[in-house]
């Protein structure tokens, strides 16, 4: 299936499957007290993928799917995701090359800039003290995870949105 | 030209997802109807695509304690060893089973509040991210349970329902930061038990310095006008008391009757049904 149907059906796959995972293997497996947050790691490599606009839309529908699953304020993991992903994009079109660890790079640069700016928006409208020790442990095992899994994320987005280099047009 | 161009397209719409972002924000600050709606949904929708998938998952999360935890598996195997083999007398003696419904029974059989109708159900899911407080119990509207209905154990309350879908509902832990139910200190002490995040004690604030409250007193749910809460369900007991400077309110922790952590079987108190 290609054109505009085709990818928006391999992206909602490729969604839902990240968010089945995020809640079924990454929320429950602990490290340090700190769960890893692959949903975000979504945001920090679609901006490679498509392109800050498109990356942007991508992120904020995989932020809204995990605001349905989590109970912190709706509408918070939306607006971290598209801003991620809006920067990423923004800054991957200003590099003239990239490297192979470019992209694992991102990875962990985004996810723990994401994770920060999560914990900070949570602790303004949540109404929930998470600036502790705690807070970083988070940022850095999201940021690692994130990281590892950075390459293979790129590859299924690249796949969900045909796009071998280039940038997805609107 | 034509970058310029992109760049606003660009521009314009990252400040309209930022709109929607925020928009989406304000309404569930102001009211969670609709957005209450749209999670309870989600969780009947998702909750068989979870049962499926954590049989899936689970081989992978073995591994994954087995790799990174090596030395709490090791030591966890050396007591399930030794409990073995304890268990192998007890078993002959069918005291395996008894110790299985003694905690059903602990979880189930409570002293208190006996006109409503009770739940038993069984903790399914733990948290689904860093910054909640809950689990999901696998019972719903179908069986009674409804929105802000108490959870508790043989030994006290440990949370409230925050989310309810027909199958499957989401309990926010009294540790939850966002927890704040009207609660006295026996006899008639009262004031509002907040909590202060996981593996932490509750707070209990709103008390005049002179109060005696002293450790070691029963806290409990008041039942107070505007508490929708029934009073008498069991909460905790006060650890420790302190003069707050400067305030004009004591400082008291309160440890839960309950433990938090452990979790296996929990009872919800159908606050709108009556007992048969």
């Amino acid at each position: 299936m290609s054109g505009l149907p085709g990818r928006i059906s391999r992206l909602t796959i490729v969604l839902v499957t990240t968010l089945i995972f995020q809640m079924e293997l990454i929320t429950k497996t602990t490290v340090f007290g700190a769960r890893g947050d692959i949903m975000l790691g979504i945001a920090a490599v679609v901006g490679v993928a498509a392109g800050a606009e498109m990356g942007a839309v991508i992120a904020f529908v995989a932020g809204m799917l995990t605001d349905v699953v989590v109970t912190t304020p709706f509408g918070l993991s939306a607006l971290c995701y598209c801003l991620v992903a809006y920067a990423v994009g923004t800054f991957h079109r200003s590099l003239m090359r990239t490297g192979t660890f470019t992209v694992p790079m991102v990875g962990v640069v985004a996810s723990a800039i994401g994770a920060s700016l999560f914990g900070l928006m949570v602790e303004l409208v949540g109404s929930v003290h998470v600036l502790n020790g705690k807070y970083l442990r988070i940022v850095v095992v999201t940021a690692l995870i994130n990281g590892a899994f950075s390459g293979l994320l790129l590859r299924v987005l690249r796949w969900a949105t045909l796009n071998d280099g280039g940038r997805m047009r609107l | 030209m034509r970058r310029r161009t992109s760049s606003n397209t660009s521009r314009r719409t990252i400040t309209i997802l930022i709109l929607i972002s925020v928009t989406v924000l304000t309404i569930d600050a102001r009211s969670s109807g609709p957005i209450r709606a749209i999670r309870s949904v989600a969780l009947d929708i998702f909750s068989p695509v979870r049962s499926a998938s954590d049989k899936v998952f689970s081989p992978f999360r073995s591994a994954w304690h087995g790799a990174f935890k090596y030395d709490d598996v090791k030591r966890d195997n050396d007591k399930l060893k030794a409990e073995v083999e304890r268990l192998k007398g007890d078993a002959a003696n069918g005291k395996v089973a008894i110790g299985k419904l003694d905690a059903l029974q602990k979880a189930t059989s409570l002293p208190f509040l006996s006109q409503y109708k009770r739940i038993a159900a069984e903790v399914v899911y733990g948290p689904s991210s860093n910054y909640d407080d809950t689990f999901q119990i696998a019972k719903g509207t179908n069986d009674g349970v409804t929105l802000g209905d108490p959870v508790v154990t043989g030994a006290g309350m440990v949370g409230r329902v925050i989310q309810v879908a027909s199958g499957h509902c989401v309990v926010r832990r009294l540790t939850d930061q966002r927890t704040g139910i009207g609660a006295r200190a026996v006899p008639a002490f009262n004031g509002v038990l907040e909590g202060a995040g996981a593996g932490q004690p509750l707070r209990f604030t709103g008390i005049t310095l002179g109060t005696k409250i002293v450790v070691g007193v029963t806290v409990e749910t008041s039942g107070a006008t505007g508490s929708d809460l029934p009073a008498g369900i069991p909460i905790g007991v006060v650890s420790k008391v302190k003069n707050k400077s400067g305030s004009g309110y004591l400082e008291i922790e309160v440890t839960p009757f309950a433990s938090l952590d452990e979790l296996v079987y929990v009872t919800v108190i159908a606050t709108k049904s009556k007992a048969p």
